[in-house]
C-alpha cells in the first residue's frame, strides 16, 4: 500500500511542474538584436515515416507471433516496453493509430485533404492483423495501452454490466471524433490524447491533469482509456469477433479449473454458460423482440437528439466561432474582441461571406448530427439485443472482442505450465 | 498433474530480483528528487515576471525621466541581458530535468515490472459455480446499466440541445450596421442586388455582355485626348478582359514563368498592388502547350468584391483579397487543351466556380466551385465535354440562379449550391469558344460558322436537346467572340467583321453587315447601342434595332482583343499594352 502512496506522490509532484509557462517579452528598447522571423518547422523527413511504417509492421507481426505461439507475457511487456519508447517517446506519439481515425474521416470527407501515405499505413495495419490474430496491436504495439498497463498495480474488478455500460463512450467518443474531423473543425483524438502529454514532456495544464488522472485511475483500473473511451478500440473490438486466429487461455482442452477465472484484469475471461430453461429461452425470445421493435426507435431518437445538437457542435469549428462571436460584437452583445475577431476585422474580409461560410458549415454539422445520432442509436439497441441473447459455452474463453492479448492468463493456466515444462524439458534434452 | 511450482519467498531471494526492486527503489527517488526541484522552478517560473523586477522596473521610470541618460540605459541594457541569462538558465534547467523525470520514472516502472514478472501469479480458486439463474442475472443487469447509460446520454444530449438553442440565437443577432457589407443579413443577400452596379467578370455580371449602367461615354479619341480620363501601363501580355468591382479594376498577365494579377486604381489608374500566383514547381510537370494565339493569361479573372480570383492556362489558381493579400492559391495540373485553356472564372456569392474542360475525349473535363474565402472545395461535378473555350455564366431565373456552361456537344444548367446538373441540351460541336448567353428566358448558344441555337430556360430537367429547344438558325457564326442580345434582337461577331442580327422569337436573320474591322472582342450592348470593338483600337456604336446604323466611331491607338468592362460612366478597355479609362474627364 505504501508502494502506492509513492507512486501516485509521484504522479503529483509531476504535475506540480506543469504550472510553469514560459513568457518573455521582447526588448523594450532598440537595439541591433533582429528578432527572427515565425517559421514553420520543416516537415519531417520521408525517412522518419518510412521507418516509422517498417517498425510498425515489424511490430504488429512479433506481437501476434508472441501472443499466439510463443504465448509468453514476458516478451509482450518487452515488446510493450519498446512500443511505448519508440513510438511514444521517440515518435513522440504521432502518427498514432488512434489519432489516424481523424485523417481517415477528413480525407473521406474533403477531397482537398492528401492523406499521408504513412498515416493511411498507420490506420490500416493493425485493422489487417487484428482481421487475422487477434488485438497483438493493443496488447504490446499501441503506445497509449503499454503506458496504462505498466502502471496497473492493484486491478479492481469492473462489474461485467458497468463495464458493457461505460463502453458507449467510446462510440460516442468515435462518432464525435469523425464528425468533427469530416467537418474540419478538429482532430478530437489528437487534442484530448491523455498521453501526448507524457511524450512530448509538453503540455497545457487541462491535458497534464487529464493524463496524471488517467494514469491514477490505472494503477486500479486495467487500461481505462482503452476500454471505456479508445474510438480505434471500437473497430478493433468488431474485427477481433471475427478474426481467423485468437488468443486462447489454455493452449490444449480446458480442465475447467478456474485459476484462470480472477487472472484478467480487463474483465475478459468469460465463464462458461449452460443453456437457459425452456421458459427462460421464451422470455428472452419476447425480450429480443420488444428490442427489435424498439430498435428504430432509439434510432430516431438519435438522430433528433444528433440534429438538435448541432448548432452546440457546429460551435467547434472556428469559422462558426468567429462568425458567432463577430455578430455579437455587432449586436453589442459581448464587450472587446478576441484575438480572432480582432484579426478578422483587420483583415477587412467580408462579414457576409464569413456567415455564409458558417451556414454552410452548420449545415454539414446538421446532417453529420443526424447521422451520428442515428447510427449511435442502433448501436445502443444493437447492445440491448446482444445482452438478451442467450449464449452457451462449454470452456473458459478470452472474450472475442474485449481480449486485449496482454498474455496475463497464460502463466495461470496448469496445462500451459505443464507445457512450458514438457517444452524445457524438450530442449534441454 | 504435477508440476515443479517455485514459492515466491525463494523468487525473492534471488539477487536478479533483489537488484531489480533496488533499481526501481533508487530511480523512484530520484524522480521524486527530480520531481520536487522541477515543482520549485516551476512555481517560480509561474510567480515571477522576469521582465517586471523591481529593480528593472525602477531603471525604467528613471529613464522616461531622463532619456538622454546613456549610462542608465546601459545600466538597463546589462540588467535585462542579466535578467534573461538566468530566465534561459531556468527554462534550461526544467527541459533537462524534465527529461531526467521522465528517464527516471521509466527507468522504476521498468525494473518493478520486470521484477514482478519473475513471481508467480498465486493462484485463486473462486467460490460459486455458474448457473443459469446467474447468467440471467447478470444479462438483466448488463441490460439495466445500458439503459441507465443511454438515458444519461440522453438527457445530457437534451439538456445540451435545449441550452443550445436560445444560444444559437443570441448568437446570430441582426447586427447593429457598421457597414453596408456587414449589415446585410444572411437570409436577405441578392447576388442580383450586389452586382446590380459592378462588372465582376467576362461580360459582365451575368456573363451577357449587357451594361445596365447609366452615362457610359459613347465618343472618345485618344489622339485628340477626348474622354481619356487615364492610361496605365500593363506590366504583363493576356487575352483576358478587365473586371471592375467598385473602385477597383483588375485583369490578369502571364508568361511563361510569371502569372500576375493587377489590381488599378479606377479613379486614377495607379497600380495598387499586383499579386503573384507562383507556377506551380510540381516536379516533371510538362510545359503547357499554349498557342500564341491564346497565351497564358486568356481567363479573365472573377471577383465578388471582398476577393478576386485568377486563373492561368496553366491550371494555376489564385485568390486575394481586395488589398492583394494571396488567401489560397491551387494547382490543378495543366489541363489537356489543344490551344491553351481559356476559360474565364465566375463567382458566385461566396464560391468562384471553375469550368476545367480539358482532353480531346469526354473523361477528364469538370466544373468546380471553391469556397472563395479558403480554397476548399465546396463541390465538382464531371461535364460530359472535351476541351473547350467557353466560359461559366450565372445567371438569374424565375427558380433561383444557375450556372450555364456550354460545350461539345452539351448546354448544361447547374446548380450553383451543390454543382448539380439541372438540364442539358445536346446541340453543339467540335471547339466552342463563343459563350452562351441567356436572353428574355431563351439559353442561346452558337456552333461556329454553322447554327445559332435557343433553348427555353423553364424546361423540365433532364435531356431537353428535343423539348425545350425554341428554334435554331443557319448564318455565319463566329468562332470567338459571343453573341449579345437586347431581348429581342440577337447579334454576332465574326473576326472578319461581318456582323448578324437575329430575331430572338424565331432565330430567323433580320440584317447582316459587313464591318471594316478584324474582331476579337466580343459586342457590347449599352442601353440602345452596340459597341463593337476592333482589333486597331476602333470601336463602332451602332444603333441596336432591325436595321444596321452606324451612330459613330471612336479610337485608341493600340491594338484591342479584349471586351471591353464598365463602371458607372466609366468605360475600360485593355490594349496589348495598356488599360485605357474612358469617360468624362473632370
Amino acid at each position: 500500500m505504501k508502494r502506492h502512496v509513492g507512486w501516485i506522490g509521484l504522479m503529483l509532484l509531476l504535475s506540480v511542474t506543469a504550472w510553469g509557462v514560459q513568457r518573455f517579452p521582447p526588448p523594450q528598447f532598440d537595439s541591433d538584436y533582429q528578432i527572427p522571423q515565425t517559421t514553420t518547422p520543416m516537415p519531417h523527413p520521408p525517412m522518419r515515416d518510412v521507418v516509422g511504417v517498417v517498425v510498425l509492421l515489424a511490430a504488429l507481426g512479433a506481437a501476434s507471433w508472441l501472443t499466439l505461439k510463443k504465448r509468453s507475457r514476458k516478451w509482450i511487456v518487452g515488446l510493450m516496453l519498446f512500443s511505448l519508447l519508440f513510438f511514444g517517446f521517440f515518435r513522440k506519439g504521432c502518427v498514432c493509430s488512434v489519432g489516424s481515425i481523424g485523417n481517415i474521416a477528413l480525407a473521406a470527407f474533403n477531397s482537398e485533404y492528401a492523406l499521408p501515405a504513412a498515416v493511411l499505413v498507420f490506420f490500416l495495419a493493425p485493422l489487417v492483423f487484428t482481421l487475422f490474430f487477434g488485438r497483438g496491436f493493443c496488447a504490446g504495439v499501441c503506445p497509449l495501452g503499454a503506458m496504462q498497463d505498466i502502471v496497473l498495480i492493484r486491478p479492481v474488478r469492473v462489474p461485467e454490466p458497468l463495464e458493457a455500460a461505460l463502453r458507449l463512450l467510446a462510440y460516442l467518443y468515435l462518432a464525435f471524433a469523425v464528425l468533427f474531423a469530416a467537418t474540419g473543425s478538429l482532430f478530437l483524438i489528437c487534442r484530448y490524447d491523455p498521453f501526448v502529454t507524457f511524450f512530448r514532456f509538453n503540455g497545457n495544464w487541462n491535458l497534464w491533469v487529464l493524463g496524471i488522472s488517467f494514469l491514477l485511475i490505472s494503477l486500479f483500473v486495467g487500461r481505462p482509456y482503452c476500454r471505456f473511451l479508445c474510438p480505434y478500440g471500437v473497430i478493433l473490438r468488431q474485427l477481433s469477433r471475427i478474426s481467423r486466429w485468437r488468443v486462447k487461455i489454455t493452449p490444449d482442452e480446458c480442465i475447467q479449473c478456474r485459476l484462470c477465472e480472477q487472472a484478467c484484469p480487463f474483465g475478459a475471461v468469460v465463464k462458461p454458460a449452460k443453456p437457459l430453461p425452456p421458459t427462460e429461452t421464451a422470455r428472452s425470445k419476447r425480450t429480443i423482440a420488444f428490442l427489435i421493435v424498439l430498435l428504430p426507435v432509439l434510432a430516431a431518437l438519435g438522430g433528433w437528439i444528433g440534429s438538435a445538437l448541432h448548432p452546440m457542435l457546429a460551435d467547434a469549428h472556428p469559422t462558426v466561432r468567429l462568425a458567432n462571436r463577430i455578430d455579437a460584437e455587432l449586436a453589442g452583445l459581448v464587450k472587446g474582441q478576441t484575438d480572432a475577431s480582432e484579426a478578422f476585422r483587420a483583415s477587412g474580409q467580408d462579414v457576409q461571406l464569413l456567415r455564409l461560410e458558417a451556414v454552410s458549415i452548420r449545415h454539414r454539422f446538421l446532417v453529420g448530427g443526424i447521422m451520428a445520432g442515428v447510427a449511435l442509436g442502433l448501436i445502443a439497441g444493437g447492445k440491448l439485443i446482444a445482452s438478451a441473447v442467450p449464449v452457451v459455452r462449454k470452456e473458459y474463453e478470452a472474450h472475442r472482442a474485449g481480449c486485449f492479448a496482454c498474455g496475463r492468463c497464460f502463466a495461470y493456466c496448469p496445462v500451459e505450465q505443464k507445457r512450458r515444462i514438457d517444452q524445457s524439458t524438450t530442449n534441454t534434452k | 498433474m504435477t508440476m515443479d511450482y517455485i514459492d515466491n519467498t525463494q523468487i525473492k531471494m534471488r539477487p536478479l530480483y533483489q537488484g531489480l526492486m533496488g533499481c526501481s527503489v533508487v530511480a523512484a527517488v530520484l524522480g521524486v528528487v527530480a520531481a520536487v526541484l522541477l515543482a520549485v522552478a516551476g512555481y517560480q517560473i509561474r510567480v515571477t515576471d522576469p521582465a517586471q523586477t523591481d529593480l528593472l522596473q525602477k531603471h525604467k521610470e528613471q529613464l522616461q525621466a531622463r532619456p538622454s541618460d546613456q549610462a542608465l540605459a546601459e545600466q538597463i541594457r546589462d540588467l535585462d541581458a542579466r535578467v534573461r541569462r538566468n530566465e534561459l538558465r531556468r527554462q534550461q534547467f526544467i527541459h533537462t530535468g524534465t527529461i531526467y523525470l521522465a528517464g527516471s520514472i521509466v527507468i522504476a516502472a521498468v525494473c518493478f515490472i520486470a521484477a514482478r514478472s519473475m513471481l508467480n501469479p498465486a493462484p485463486v480458486v473462486p467460490t460459486g459455480d455458474t448457473c443459469p439463474a446467474e447468467q440471467i442475472q447478470r444479462a438483466r443487469q448488463t441490460r439495466l446499466a445500458v439503459t441507465v447509460t443511454l438515458a444519461l446520454l440522453g438527457a445530457v444530449g437534451l439538456y445540451a440541445a435545449l441550452t443550445a438553442r436560445p444560444k444559437q440565437t443570441a448568437s446570430q443577432p441582426q447586427p447593429q450596421p457598421q457597414s453596408a457589407a456587414e449589415s446585410q443579413p444572411t437570409a436577405t443577400v441578392d447576388w442580383a442586388e450586389a452586382v446590380a452596379q459592378q462588372w465582376p467578370s467576362f461580360r459582365g455580371p451575368w456573363g451577357d455582355g449587357v451594361c445596365r449602367m447609366p452615362d457610359i461615354p459613347s465618343a472618345w479619341n485618344e489622339k485628340e485626348n477626348k474622354a481619356i480620363v487615364w492610361k496605365s501601363e500593363v506590366p504583363l501580355p493576356g487575352f483576358s478582359s478587365p473586371i471592375v468591382w467598385d473602385d477597383r479594376v483588375y485583369l490578369t498577365g502571364a508568361t511563361e514563368t510569371q502569372q500576375k494579377l493587377f489590381c488599378y486604381d479606377a479613379k486614377d489608374g495607379e497600380l495598387l498592388w499586383t499579386g503573384q500566383i507562383q507556377p506551380d514547381g510540381t516536379a516533371g510537370r510538362e510545359a503547357p502547350h499554349i498557342m500564341e494565339d491564346t497565351g497564358f493569361a486568356a481567363n479573365t479573372p472573377a471577383t465578388n468584391g471582398s476577393y478576386v480570383c485568377a486563373i492561368f492556362a496553366t491550371g494555376d489558381i489564385g485568390c486575394f483579397d481586395r488589398d492583394g493579400k494571396l488567401q489560397w492559391q491551387k494547382a490543378l495540373g495543366v489541363p489537356e487543351s489543344a490551344y491553351g485553356y481559356a476559360t474565364s472564372l465566375a463567382v458566385f456569392e461566396n464560391k468562384v466556380i471553375v469550368q476545367f474542360d480539358q482532353g480531346s475525349e469526354e473523361g477528364l473535363s469538370e466544373i468546380l466551385a471553391f469556397r472563395i474565402t479558403d480554397g476548399t472545395i465546396a463541390w465538382r461535378t464531371k461535364r460530359p465535354t472535351p476541351n473547350t473555350w467557353t466560359s461559366p455564366t450565372i445567371v438569374k431565373t424565375d427558380k433561383g440562379y444557375q450556372i450555364l456552361t456550354s460545350g461539345s456537344p452539351w448546354v448544361i444548367g447547374y446548380d450553383p449550391a451543390t454543382g448539380q446538373e439541372l438540364w442539358k441540351a445536346s446541340c453543339l460541336g467540335s471547339d466552342i469558344a463563343p459563350t452562351q448567353i441567356l436572353a428574355a428566358g431563351l439559353v442561346v448558344a452558337l456552333q461556329p460558322y454553322d447554327k445559332l441555337y435557343a433553348y427555353r430556360l423553364d424546361n423540365t430537367g433532364g435531356d431537353v436537346t428535343e423539348s425545350a429547344k425554341a428554334w435554331e438558325g443557319p448564318g455565319d457564326m463566329p468562332d470567338v467572340a459571343s453573341p449579345v442580345s437586347d431581348g429581342e434582337q440577337v447579334w454576332t461577331l465574326t473576326v472578319s467583321g461581318g456582323l448578324s442580327c437575329f430575331d430572338l422569337a424565331d432565330g430567323k436573320e433580320v440584317y447582316t453587315q459587313s464591318l471594316d474591322l478584324e474582331c476579337h472582342a466580343s459586342p457590347t450592348l449599352v442601353g440602345d447601342k452596340l459597341y463593337l470593338l476592333g482589333q486597331n483600337g476602333q470601336m463602332i456604336i451602332a444603333q441596336a434595332g432591325r436595321t444596321y446604323e452606324e451612330l459613330g466611331r471612336s479610337a485608341i491607338d493600340e491594338e484591342c482583343y479584349a471586351s471591353p468592362a464598365f463602371a458607372p460612366g466609366r468605360m475600360f478597355l485593355r490594349s496589348t499594352k495598356s488599360l485605357y479609362c474612358i469617360g468624362k474627364v473632370d
